[in-house]
C-alpha cells in the first residue's frame, strides 16, 4: 500500500474488518415488532429503549444540536409509532426502514431550517451530548486522566463541526457508513441511489472532511 | 463480500485496454471504485496487492486514497465515545406515543419545591407573557393528564404555582398563535380594506345604516330606487348625444343650403375669366381644378376620387313615408322646432327618417342601443368633415 501523506490522529484504534449487523438482533428485533403489532405495550417499549439511542445519535450527527437532536427522536418514534402497521416484518429490515424514516425527517429537517443555518445560535457550543452539566462533572468524567478528557472533547468538537460543514449528500452516506456501521446495500437502499454512488459519495466525504481539518489544523499551528 | 466480488470481476482488465498505468493492472478508472473500501481496508488480498502495485506507480490515487483513509480515521473519533441521549427522552417518547400510565410514572418529577415562591413566579413571567407553559408545568401536565390526578396535584401545589389550565396549550394558546401569525394578519388586514372599499363605492355609508335599512322591504326599495336613478343618468346621456348630432346635421343642411343659393350668382357673374384661366390655372391650382371638376360632375369626380357619391332615394312612397312616421310626441317637437327654426322641406323629410330611427332606440335595452346611436353620430359627423373639405 502506498504511504500516507495525511496525518491521522494519534491515539485511534487502527481500521478494523467491518462486522455486518448481528443477525440477532435483526431477529430480536423484529420479533418485538410482531409482538407490537399484535398490541403489546411492552414491547413498544422495549423498541423505544432500544432504538432511541441509534436514531438520537444520528440525528445529533447530522444537526449538531442537541435539542435539535432530541426533537427529531421524538418525532421519529412518533412516526414509527404511526405508521408501524405498515411496516411488513418478512420484507425488510426494520433497521433500515426505522434509519429510512430518521433521514427522510432530517432532510425535511434540514429544508425547514436551511436559512437558519446561515447564522450561528447564540447557544453554540453550550451542547453537552453527554449529558454532563457542570464544567466539574465535565472535568471528571468516565475517564481517568482529565487531561486526556478534555482533550478527546476538543477533538470530538472539532470533527463534529467540520463534518457539518461536509454538503449533506455526502455527510449522511459517511455517517451511515463510518458512524452507524451500515453497509452499501442497505445505505443503497435508504438513500434510494445505486450502490456505486454510495461508495463515490462516502470516498468524496471522507476527502472533504479529511481537507478540512487539515486546513483547521494548519490555521492552529 | 459481495460487493468486492462484483468489483473484484471489473478488476481483470484486459492487457493494452488498461487507462494508461501499465499493461496487465488496474487503472486509475478502476481503482477509484475501490478507494472507498481501500480506505477501509476490506478489500481481498488479490485486490489489494493490485491496487498497492498501482498506488506505487501513481502519485495521485496514492494520495486520494490517503485522503480518505485519513477522513475515516477522523471520523472514528467520534465513535468512540458513544453518545448519550438525555435521560428524559424514553419517558417523553412514551408520552408522546402510548397514553399508557406508566409512560408518565418515568418522568422526572419537577424540583420545584426547594425554590423560594418570588422566584418561581418570576422563573414563570416569560411563559405566562407568551402564552407558554414552563417546562415544569409542562411535565406536571402531561404526567397529570396520563395519571387522571391533575385537579390534585394544582391543589397541593398551591396558588403561588403559576399553573395554567390544561386546555390553554390546545386552545387559546393555539388560537393566540394562529391569529398572530403575520401573514393571516396581513390576509385580515387585505379583506377588511377590500370590503370596505367595495361598500365605498356602492355608495353605503356605515354611519347612517340602521337596523331599518336591513329589513328586506327597505332593502328592495333601495335597489329599485338605485336601478332608477342608474336608468335616468344612462337615458339623460343618451338624449343629450341625440341633441348634438341633431344640432350638428343641422347646420350641415343650412351650409348646403347656402352654398346652394350662392353657387348660380357666382356661375352666372364670372363665366369667361373661368374658362379663360381654365387651361393655365388648373395645372397649377389643385385645389381650383378640384372645385372645376366637382361641379362639372360630381359623381364622377366622387368614383376617380375614392368618395362615395350622394345618397339617392331608392325605394320612396307613402307606405315608406308611413312606417317612418315619428310617434305623436315626436312630430309635434319636430313641428314645433321647424317652425321656430324655419327650416326648408328636404331637411324637414330628413328629420322625420331620425326621428324615426330613433324610436325604436328608446325602447331597445340600452347595451344594443347604443350601437345604432353611435353609428349614426359618427356618420353624421364623417358627412359633415367631407363637406367642410370639400368647402
Amino acid at each position: 500500500m502506498g504511504h500516507a501523506t495525511h496525518s491521522a490522529p494519534k491515539g485511534i484504534p487502527a481500521v478494523k474488518q467491518r462486522m455486518p449487523t448481528d443477525p440477532d438482533s435483526v431477529e430480536q428485533t423484529n420479533a418485538l415488532v410482531r409482538r407490537c403489532l399484535q398490541g403489546d405495550n411492552h414491547a413498544w417499549r422495549q423498541i423505544v429503549e432500544s432504538q432511541h439511542r441509534r436514531v438520537y445519535s444520528l440525528c445529533y450527527r447530522f444537526t449538531g444540536s442537541t435539542g435539535n437532536a432530541e426533537d427529531l427522536t421524538q418525532d421519529v418514534f412518533l412516526k414509527v409509532y404511526r405508521n408501524l402497521k405498515t411496516f411488513d416484518v418478512e420484507r425488510g429490515s426494520f433497521h433500515t426502514w426505522l434509519t429510512t424514516l430518521t433521514r427522510n425527517l432530517l432532510v425535511d429537517h434540514f429544508r425547514r431550517t436551511r436559512a437558519e443555518q446561515t447564522t450561528d445560535s447564540l447557544d453554540a457550543g453550550w451542547d453537552d451530548p453527554e449529558g454532563l452539566s457542570s464544567p466539574a462533572e465535565r472535568i471528571q468524567g468516565p475517564e481517568s486522566d482529565p487531561l486526556q478528557h478534555c482533550i478527546d472533547r476538543e477533538l470530538q468538537t472539532l470533527v463534529q463541526r467540520a463534518l457539518l460543514r461536509v454538503s449533506p449528500e455526502l455527510r449522511e452516506a459517511v455517517i451511515l457508513r463510518d458512524l452507524k456501521d451500515m453497509d452499501y446495500k442497505e445505505i443503497a437502499e435508504v438513500l434510494r441511489i445505486p450502490e456505486g454512488t454510495v461508495k463515490s459519495r462516502i470516498n468524496r466525504g471522507r476527502m472533504e472532511l479529511a481537507r478540512l481539518l487539515e486546513r483547521t489544523k494548519k490555521q492552529v499551528m | 463480500m459481495k460487493d468486492q466480488d462484483e468489483f473484484g470481476a471489473r478488476l481483470t482488465v484486459p492487457a493494452g485496454k488498461s487507462g494508461g498505468v501499465s499493461s496487465g493492472r488496474i487503472d486509475c478508472a478502476a481503482v477509484e471504485l475501490l478507494w472507498a473500501e481501500a480506505a477501509e481496508a476490506t478489500l481481498e488480498d488479490v485486490v489489494s496487492e493490485q491496487l498497492c502495485a498501482h498506488t506505487a506507480e501513481c502519485t495521485s490515487c496514492r494520495e486520494k486514497i490517503g485522503l480518505a483513509r485519513s477522513g475515516r480515521e477522523w471520523l472514528l473519533v467520534l465513535k468512540q465515545e458513544p453518545l448519550v441521549p438525555p435521560s428524559d427522552l424514553v419517558a417523553k417518547i412514551l408520552a408522546n406515543t402510548a397514553d399508557a400510565p406508566e409512560a408518565a410514572t418515568h418522568l422526572p418529577t419537577p424540583v420545584m419545591s426547594s425554590v423560594p415562591a418570588a422566584v418561581r413566579v418570576r422563573h414563570e413571567i416569560p411563559y405566562r407573557l407568551f402564552g407558554l407553559s414552563s417546562a415544569e408545568n409542562q411535565h406536571a401536565s402531561i404526567a397529570a393528564k396520563s395519571t387522571g390526578d391533575h385537579e390534585r396535584r394544582v391543589s397541593d401545589e398551591g396558588p403561588s404555582v403559576a399553573s395554567p389550565p390544561i386546555w390553554q396549550p390546545t386552545s387559546v394558546v393555539l388560537l393566540r398563535r394562529t391569529v398572530l401569525e403575520p401573514r393571516l394578519a396581513l390576509v385580515a388586514a387585505m379583506a377588511f380594506f377590500s370590503i370596505s372599499l367595495t361598500l365605498n363605492l356602492m355608495g353605503v355609508r356605515l354611519t347612517n345604516l340602521h337596523a331599518a335599512d336591513l329589513e328586506p322591504q327597505s332593502m328592495r326599495r333601495a335597489v329599485t330606487r338605485q336601478y332608477a336613478e342608474a336608468n335616468a343618468r344612462v337615458v339623460r346621456y343618451y338624449e343629450n348625444l341625440r341633441i348634438v348630432y341633431e344640432v350638428e346635421t343641422r347646420v350641415h343642411q343650412l351650409r348646403q343650403a347656402t352654398e346652394t343659393s350662392s353657387q348660380p350668382t357666382q356661375t352666372g357673374g364670372k363665366p369667361a375669366k373661368r374658362s379663360s384661366n381654365s387651361t393655365s390655372d388648373s395645372s397649377n391650382d389643385p385645389t381650383e381644378s378640384h372645385r372645376e371638376g366637382l361641379a362639372a360632375n360630381p359623381e364622377a369626380h366622387g368614383k376617380q376620387h375614392g368618395m362615395r357619391p350622394e345618397p339617392k332615394p331608392v325605394i320612396t312612397g307613402p307606405r315608406l313615408d308611413a312606417a317612418f312616421q315619428p310617434p305623436a310626441w315626436r312630430s309635434q317637437s319636430i313641428k314645433n322646432w321647424m317652425d321656430d327654426a324655419s327650416i326648408d322641406p328636404v331637411f324637414a323629410k330628413q328629420e322625420r327618417v331620425l326621428g324615426a330611427l330613433h324610436f325604436p332606440v328608446q325602447f331597445a335595452p340600452q347595451p344594443f342601443a347604443c350601437v345604432p346611436i353611435t353609428t349614426i353620430c359618427f356618420s353624421v359627423r364623417r358627412i359633415s368633415s367631407r363637406e367642410r373639405r370639400l368647402a
